[in-house]
Order: structure tokens, then sequence, then C-alpha cells
């Protein structure tokens, strides 16, 4: 660390304060499935899935329910019950997605799919990645992983990508031995060079516990200082390797493929145990949750059905799904929760930031971003419909991570403004 | 952890519709207002020195630039623009900031004019904040400095002597040798204050001036023994100069809390003052008076024992308007670059534009002018330190 905050690979970012409470300090507390799920077949903005399920079938944990145009993106039931049908559900992401509503049966008729140790080698990199899509486990660059080779080094993130967010080392911590295992079968798998799994240097003892299990594996064990945004896969990039990922790039350009401790925890079950992806982590925060944490729930359920399961201690004003940078507001309680959400906070308040006024030109959000964009002079050009001007500024390059408008002592939406330009230069 | 669904916990409503906001929800605390009554609040150390310095009264005269700037507000207000944030913090950082650049004896008519120009003119009409190329401090000087020439000019410059600090009468004066530093000098009867050159204005001439003419040097030995105080009543603020300018110790506390707060940054001081102690370190100067040849890199030049290079860099560094102009008045986020390198870049331009001015005759405002100019500069300096994208 530099004293102008620069460090190996990066420059810019911020530390932020280090979690109250802290949601790490507690395993991920296990949930039971309600009476009824909305379970959506769409999880971001892509095109939604095709049910392949009618009203009044039978459905078990983890079977199929929908499969895209494409076939890479599955949806499987989490719960034993029978399907009701389609309806249409808002996601945090999206407004009017289909989803099939599942009655799930009494606790007692959930069979607990068996969780059988796979202890051989995993397949090579094709057939791991077409095992894993077929489980629903989202893979980053999967159609580039799957070619032989393309992967020189992978990086395992324990580290989580929102702030107070705490899925991944949470994961990590609560799974140590099986997910150091699937680390050394994936790098044998796909032939790697070198593996790196890299948690903040602010959980010493995890990090320890790591190091232990390094000895006769693969793998070597890196702190890193968490400095927002570090935790997103360019910067460990080039953290790690000094290797700048190119704008219209992925790490795998790199060599590199970062891979997060949930999804090789996905991974791991879908390998070992054959069990798609249905349930999932959320880290709950807030001041309007009566016990913070992370917990492991079925996916389909409303925001009000994950809030419950903490304890609600105050009527919400504001519900932010994602990081508290980058987050979007939820509309109320009845909202569908999509898998990709890791991240919940509810609160009793709603502070509004004061409305925006001139740019001071005090520089902070040139200092902050880290990937050295002029946030303000794309700003500037959005303002002004000079789309044209913006394609030299490199908007492409934003990471979403959301510091501009943190640090912005004139609440400006900076983050908007690349954003729109964002999308001018790629549409025109 | 036990599952908490299993326990019963009467359950607060749910509201129909939660707030619908946008990104970040939670920020930083930096505010325009938090800025602007940083820069205020910057100043108060040196106000407090001032009043030790040069007594209470001349309190007034800031006071008076503070009420100029406000009566400019208000007339902007009502004929020229409205809304903007942290508009009382500016004008406040803007009247104390003006005051500064003044001699204690100018009177209220002088800060209150300068405050209102301060306002008017280099705020609102060149564009209101987060507009204006140019320092609204430094043009509301530059306005009162043409206008008043003969004020901002004293024939002396008083500060009260000792046991009469904060109290005594800046009227009360007597000038010539018998000053001979803070410790070594109590008044005589009768007399509150003491009146002693700048000690720019001092060096100036011993400077062979860049374009001729001018220029009339004395031996640096006798300057520093005869007629300068010694450097440590510059850093102590018990010299003549402008209200905010002679005491280092307080312009340096100031500048300090700008940059702990994260308002100003390091780069552009350490930049401006590097600059100035390079140059005034090689700079060739006539050190043995009248005929002698000018000395290159005067530094190393000691007369009977006495280090004069050294002396000569030090009165450079504080015994002028460059402390105050790097620390206090440029921190301004508008007229100064966007990133660090630009700051370190414009803090040099800053010290080696005050040093040339220096060189060439003038003493007054020598920092202040090449303040004006480095700010005219800062386009140009944001398009050549422009931070390189990521993975272009």
């Amino acid at each position: 660390m530099g004293i102008c905050g620069k460090s190996r690979g990066w420059r810019g970012g911020v530390f932020l304060l280090p979690p109250r409470p802290d949601t790490a300090e507690h395993p991920v507390c296990s949930t039971r499935a309600p009476a009824r799920l909305h379970i959506p077949l769409a999880q971001d903005r892509e095109t939604a899935a095709t049910p392949l399920v009618e009203p009044g079938h039978t459905v078990k944990p983890g079977t199929l329910l929908a499969e895209s145009p494409d076939g890479n993106g599955r949806v499987h039931s989490p719960v034993a019950g029978v399907v009701r049908g389609v309806i249409h559900v808002d996601t945090p992401y999206r407004q009017h997605v289909p989803a099939v509503q599942v009655e799930s049966a009494p606790p007692g008729q959930q069979e607990v799919p068996a969780g059988v140790p796979h202890t051989g080698d995993w397949p090579a990199a094709a057939e791991l990645v077409s095992l894993a899509i077929a489980h629903g486990v989202i893979l980053p660059d999967a159609a580039a992983v799957a070619r032989a080779g393309a992967v020189n080094r992978i990086i395992v993130n324990g580290m989580d990508t929102a702030p107070r967010q705490t899925v991944n080392v949470r994961t990590l911590a609560d799974h140590v031995e099986p997910l150091m295992l699937a680390a050394a079968r994936l790098h044998a798998a796909l032939r790697a060079q070198r593996t790196d799994v890299v948690v903040s240097r602010t959980r010493p003892d995890l990090a320890a516990v790591l190091r232990g299990l390094c000895p006769g594996r693969p793998f070597r064990v890196r702190a890193m200082m968490n400095r927002y945004p570090q935790a997103h896969p360019h910067l460990l990039v080039a953290a790690l390797t000094g290797c700048e990922v190119p704008i219209h790039g992925s790490p795998l350009d790199c060599g590199a493929w970062v891979i997060d401790a949930v999804t090789l925890w996905n991974l791991y079950g879908a390998v070992a145990s054959g069990s798609p992806v249905a349930w999932h982590t959320i880290t709950l925060l807030g001041d309007a949750v009566l016990t913070p944490g992370n917990y492991r729930v079925p996916v389909g359920l409303t925001v009000r059905q994950v809030v419950e399961r903490a304890g609600l201690a105050a009527t919400p004003q504001r519900i932010v799904a994602g990081g508290w940078l980058n987050g979007v507001t939820v509309a109320g309680g009845n909202v569908v929760l999509t898998r990709t959400t890791r991240c919940l906070t509810v609160q009793s308040r709603s502070g509004r930031r004061p409305p925006p006024a001139a740019c001071i030109r005090c520089g902070a959000c040139l200092e902050a971003c880290p990937v050295g964009l002029d946030p303000r002079a794309l700003y500037d050009r959005a303002e002004q419909n000079r789309f044209d001007r913006a394609e030299r500024l490199h908007p492409r390059a934003c990471l979403d991570c959301g510091l501009c408008d943190y640090v912005c002592p004139s609440s400006l939406p900076l983050m908007r403004g690349v954003q729109w330009c964002c999308e001018h230069v790629r549409s025109g | 952890m036990s599952d908490p669904a299993d326990t019963i916990v009467p359950s607060p409503a749910w509201p129909r519709t939660c707030a619908a906001d946008e990104s970040p929800f939670v920020t930083s605390g930096a505010s325009v207002e938090r800025t602007c009554w940083l820069i205020a609040a910057a100043t108060l150390p040196v106000l407090a020195a001032t009043a030790w310095i040069f007594g209470v009264a001349v309190l007034g005269q800031f006071a008076a630039a503070v009420a100029g700037a406000w009566l400019g507000e208000r007339l902007c207000r009502r004929f020229l623009v409205q809304g903007g944030r942290g508009r009382l913090p500016h004008l406040i950082g803007l009247g104390l900031l003006l005051a500064m650049t003044l001699p204690p004896t100018v009177g209220v008519l002088v800060p209150l004019v300068g405050g209102f120009a301060a306002l008017v003119v280099g705020k609102t009409l060149l564009g209101s904040l987060g507009n204006y190329l140019w320092n609204p401090v430094l043009v509301g000087w530059a306005i009162v400095s043409v206008v008043f020439t003969g004020a901002l000019r004293p024939a002396q410059w008083p500060f009260l002597a000792r046991d009469h600090q904060g109290t005594g009468s800046l009227w009360a004066v007597t000038g010539g040798p018998g000053y001979r530093g803070f410790e070594l000098s109590p008044p005589p009867p009768g007399v509150e204050a003491w009146a002693a050159p700048r000690p720019v204005d001092v060096l100036v001439p011993q400077y062979p001036p860049l374009f001729g003419g001018g220029g009339s040097p004395r031996p640096l030995l006798e300057v520093f023994r005869d007629r300068l105080p010694p450097w440590s009543d510059t850093v102590r603020g018990t010299v003549g100069g402008n209200m905010g300018e002679t005491c280092a110790i307080a312009i340096l506390a100031g500048g300090l809390c700008l940059t702990v707060c994260r308002v100003a940054r390091w780069t552009l001081p350490v930049g401006a003052l590097v600059a100035v102690a390079a140059l005034a370190a090689i700079w060739p100067v006539q050190i043995d008076g009248p005929g002698s040849p000018a000395v290159w890199f005067p530094l190393s030049q000691v007369r009977d024992g006495f280090p004069v290079g050294i002396a000569l860099v030090l009165f450079h560094l504080t015994g002028g308007g460059l402390l105050t102009a790097a620390m206090l008045i440029a921190p301004d986020p508008v007229t100064t670059p966007l990133t660090n390198r630009g700051h370190l870049w414009f803090g040099v331009g800053l010290g080696v534009l005050t040093f040339l001015f220096r060189v060439n005759g003038l003493s007054l405002g020598a920092a202040y002018w090449a303040l004006l100019a480095m700010n005219t500069l800062v386009p140009l300096i944001d398009r050549l330190t422009r931070r390189r994208v990521f993975g272009t």
C-alpha cells in the first residue's frame, strides 16, 4: 500500500469501514421452505427460460422446472411438492417475470437429496462445464472455459463484492475442507498452472485455517487488502497477475479464471453429489432485521418470506437488493428474489441524499475510480447528450462499483451518467 | 444458531410500497457544505495568530470582509442567481481568506470592497461555485490592489511588540533599527508596536532583475544580521507582512487540517515549497553587495561563519505570501486540477512562478499572481495529467 492508495495492479478504491455487526461471525443459518414458492425463470435481465412442467405435476427437490432456449439456463425445484401454474412476478431487477408456482409438501414428506461424497477425479473441462450447466450452476465465461487449456490460473474468490455482504467468506468458512478439495480437483480438471485462494486480510483466522490445508495441495492462499472493490474479478486478476483485463474482454484474456466460493460450492455439489442449484445463500442486513446474518433459502422466496426468517424489528421503509453502493431498491415485500441476489438490506428509515449540486471539481471521483475513468466528464457528456464525445473516455471500462457516487460531495448521480454513456456507446 | 423461523416474533407491519431510491445508499459524508466549512475553519488558527500578533482590533477587518461578501451574496441572490449549495460557508471562507491577504493597517473599507468584489465578480459573474476559473479570493484581492494601490502598499508594516500582544495599538509604532528580533527587543516606553519590512521585500533587491533595471543589493550577511529579524520570528509570525502571511505555524496548522480532512492534497504545497526552495538554492544572487558577481548555487555559501545560503532559502519559504497561497488559498477545489499528479504540477508551477516574480522585482503578492496564473493553466494541466483507463 502506497501513501496514495496505490497497490499492485490498480489504483483508486476506498477502504470502507469493517462490517458492524459482522454477519460472517456465525455460520450460515439454514431455513425451511415455506408452503408456497414462486421460482422465477429469469435470474437477471436475460430472457426467461421455458417452463417444462404443467400445473398438477408433482416435483421433487432437483426436478428440472424450466430450460432456456439455448440450454444454458436451467431452473430446478428446491422442494418436493405440486406445481400450481406459471404466474408473473416482479424481481428486484425486472418486472413481470414468469415464475413457476410450487406448493411444497409438508416438512415430513420432504426428501433430502442424498449427498454421496464423490472422491474421484473431476471430468475434463468440456465435460465439467456441461455438467455444471445441466445442474444450473452459472459459471463465468462457461463457453471459453470449456476449451481445453484456456485456463492458466484459477482464482478462488473468498471475498465479497459488496461492502457488508459476507456470503462468500461465510461459505468458505463453513465448508473449508470440501471447498479446498474442490479447488484441488478443479485445478487438475482444468489443467491450470496455478490456483490462488483469495481471502480478505481482515480475516486472518480463515486465512490460517486455509493455509493449514495447503501442504500437498496445488494452491496458495493469498490474504489481500480488502480495498473496495478489490473483490471484482478484473481487479483480482490485476492484483494477482499484474495483467489488465482489456475493456471488452474477460479475465480469461489474461489466462485467469475467477470463480467465487459460492459458485465453487455449487459446482462441488453438482459434481460430487449430483445436486442441482435450487437453494442460495443471502446476507440479510439492516436495522429492520432482528438477527442479521447469512441465511440459506430456497430459490423463489419473496422478500417478505426471506426477511421474516431473520425476524423483522421495525417496519421496513427501504429495501436494497445488492450492494450499498450499487444495488437497487425493491418496491415491496412481494418482490421475488432471484438466486443472483446475494445481499438484502432492510432499513427502517429511508435517508435521502441531498439534491445534486454543481460539481466543485474536487476530483474525488477520479481518485476513487478503480479503473481510472473521469466520471464527472462522462456525466457531463451524458447530461449534454454529447455521447459522440464520450467514446474516447472509455465508459465501458466501468465496473459499476458505485464509488464515484459514494465519494461525490455534490451528490451527483455519476454512475448513472457513466452507464448512459456506456449504453449509447454500445448501441451507437 | 437456532432456526429463527421456529420462534414466533410479533412482526411489525409491512408497508404497501417501500422507498424507490437510487444507489448509493451510503455515502462517504463528503458534501459541498462540509468542504466550504472546512476551508473557512482552516483560517481559524491564522485568525487566532493574527489577533495575537496584530491586536484584536484587526479582527474587525476580517468581519468587514465577510460583511462585504455577505452584501455581495444578497445582491447576487436578488438580481443574478438563485440556488446553489454551501453559499454561507463559502462566503465566510471567501471573506476571511481575502482579509488575510491585506495589510493590518488597511482599515475596514478595503476588505469590505474586496469581499464584495470577490463574491460578485470573482464568484458569481465568473460562473458561480463550480465554474469559475480563477480563485475568487484572488480576483477580489487583484481588484482592491488596483483600486486601493496605496492602501495595500503601506510605508511600514507594524506588528505588536512584546508585552502588548493582542491588546496593543498598531499606531503606537516605531521603526528602524531598534527591532533585532522578538525575544531580544523589549519596546521603549510609549511604543507598543514595531515596524519592520516584509522579509521578502528585503531579499528581492538582491537579485539582478531578469529584464534589467532595479535592484540595489547589499551584502547578504549585513541583510541577515542588521535588516532582518531571526528566521524563527517568521515562523512565529512576529515580522512585518499581510495579516494572514506572517505566522507560518498557524498557516501550517490550517493547511494540515485541510489535508487531513481530505479537502486539500499534500502534493500541492509540497510541490510549491520544494520548487521555491530548489530555485532559491541555485538561483544566482549578489551575495557580497554592489559590484560583486552574482553567485550561482548560493545554498552552499557561508560568510563569517553564517550560512547565508540556507538563511536565504528559509526566508523565501516563510517570509512572504507563499505559504498562505499554497496551503490556504489554493485548496479551493474549483480552481485546482483534478488528480494528485495535477496538484503536484500545479504546486511546482506555483512555486516556480512565485520565485520568478520575486526575482524579477515583484515582492508584494508574487505568490498570489502566480496562483492566478496557475489557475488559468488548470484546464491544460487536467488534460495533460489524465489517468490512463484500465485495460486500454
